[in-house]
């Protein structure tokens, strides 16, 4: 899910690394010290999340959980999310300094969307069970989507990449969906308030 | 002459030679000179670095494959050297480092408040994080837990993250309610010597990696 360094053109770093750094300046001054320790315990959760392997047949992958954050956080995630993919592009060498604002605007986008889906409420078990699913399936579909998109802008030559791409993406997003599901159901039950 | 390169202007040095090799059309051999500075600084670990530094190249081996097959090799070498000469650089920097080092990097580098106290905080949930992972392999190791590709792992995988969620929740009050009755006021106070000191092994390299885009030489592609 992380674009890597030196991949992009330098039109779409220049202009990604000068709208993420717009949409943080704007988020930060609106950020207030009484949300600095919620949004923080989010945003660690994003960096650990990389931590967690779930299987998949012979291989494994890690999740992203921008769908859950998201529903939580709504738009502090963009906050959130970039804090977790800095750490992450220095410590681990994911994405990249370069990279960074393409790689948040990718992952906080659609995370900031599920906030939307997250607010809706229904009575009925079933509705409710596919809007959580929904909201991991949903935030992986639309990062990955404008991955993709962002890869395949990147030059002609890069469709074929783009596709692939995509296509590599395509069990993260059910796996996402699977635990988020479980994750909603198993909050629920433990403490139900967040959900009012 | 001390060999040693602080993180701060490690930091700085990288942030400039990330964007500046991002934005370059050819790459030229003397590229290279900054990360194998760095390697030769932290040689006792460059087998650490370099399985890193193969696991990171995935996204750059499909994009590398997509360009081949697309008939721009030249293109795709470009992206490989540039990526990997990036992706080293960083590793040999920071791969010993932790979040709190980076979170007091950045406020020695006089960052914005807001942004250095939310990176103290998550260091410190990291941490916290980091030992509940531990302890939740330890109890699926002691109970026999098969990981394979099922829905009770999935299941067992996702409470665990609600788990994580709750803890999030708790902790994130404890600390709001830490912070009034501390009487924060936005600034988080250290130990660090504060005196600013610069290593002439840190000079070099800092005039390395600038001469090299001013100057550089050897072009490959």
């Amino acid at each position: 899910m992380h674009i890597s360094e030196g991949v992009l053109n330098n039109e779409i770093v220049a202009i990604s690394s000068i709208s993420c750094a717009f949409a943080l300046y704007f988020s930060f001054k609106g950020l207030k010290d009484e949300d600095l320790p919620k949004t923080a315990v989010f945003s660690a959760l994003f960096f650990i999340a990389s931590f967690v392997h779930i299987p998949l047949g012979p291989t494994s992958i890690h999740l992203v959980l921008n769908g859950l954050i998201g529903a939580f956080l709504g738009t502090r995630a963009f906050v959130a999310v970039f804090v977790a993919l800095f750490l992450q592009a220095l410590l681990f060498g994911y994405g990249g300094l370069s990279t960074l604002g393409a790689n948040t605007l990718i992952i906080s986008i659609p995370s900031i969307f599920m906030s939307f889906i997250f607010r809706m409420k229904f009575n009925n078990i079933l509705l409710r069970a596919s809007q959580w699913f929904l909201i991991g399936f949903l935030s992986i579909l639309l990062s990955s989507l404008l991955l993709s998109g962002v890869i395949w802008i990147n030059g002609e030559n890069f469709i074929l990449a783009s596709k692939m791409i995509l296509l590599a993406n395509i069990p993260l997003m059910f796996i996402e969906g699977i635990i988020s599901l479980f994750a909603f159901s198993f909050i629920k039950k433990v403490l139900p308030k967040v959900f009012v | 002459m001390r060999l040693q390169i602080q993180l701060k202007h490690g930091f700085l040095a990288f942030l400039f030679y990330s964007f500046a090799l991002a934005f370059m059309k050819s790459f030229y051999i003397s590229f290279l000179l900054p990360p194998l500075f760095l390697a030769i600084l932290n040689y006792r670990a460059i087998f650490i670095i370099l399985r890193q530094l193969l696991f990171l190249n995935i996204f750059v081996f499909i994009i590398f494959i997509g360009l081949i097959y697309s008939n721009d090799t030249n293109l795709a070498y470009l992206i490989l050297f540039k990526s990997n000469a990036i992706m080293f650089f960083g590793l040999c920097l920071f791969y010993k480092s932790n979040p709190f080092e980076i979170a007091l990097m950045l406020q020695e580098l006089k960052f914005p408040p807001k942004f250095v106290n939310m990176l103290f905080f998550v260091a410190k949930f990291i941490t916290i994080f980091k030992l509940e992972i531990l302890r939740f392999n330890k109890a699926l190791k002691a109970r026999g837990f098969i990981n394979k590709t099922s829905f009770f792992a999935y299941k067992t995988y996702a409470n665990f993250i609600g788990f994580l969620f709750i803890t999030a929740f708790n902790r994130s009050n404890i600390l709001q309610k830490a912070m009034i009755s501390r009487g924060f006021n936005g600034k988080i106070y250290n130990l660090k010597d504060k005196a600013s000191y610069i290593y002439m092994s840190e000079i070099v390299f800092l005039a390395l990696v600038l001469f090299i885009f001013i100057k550089p030489l050897g072009k490959i592609i």
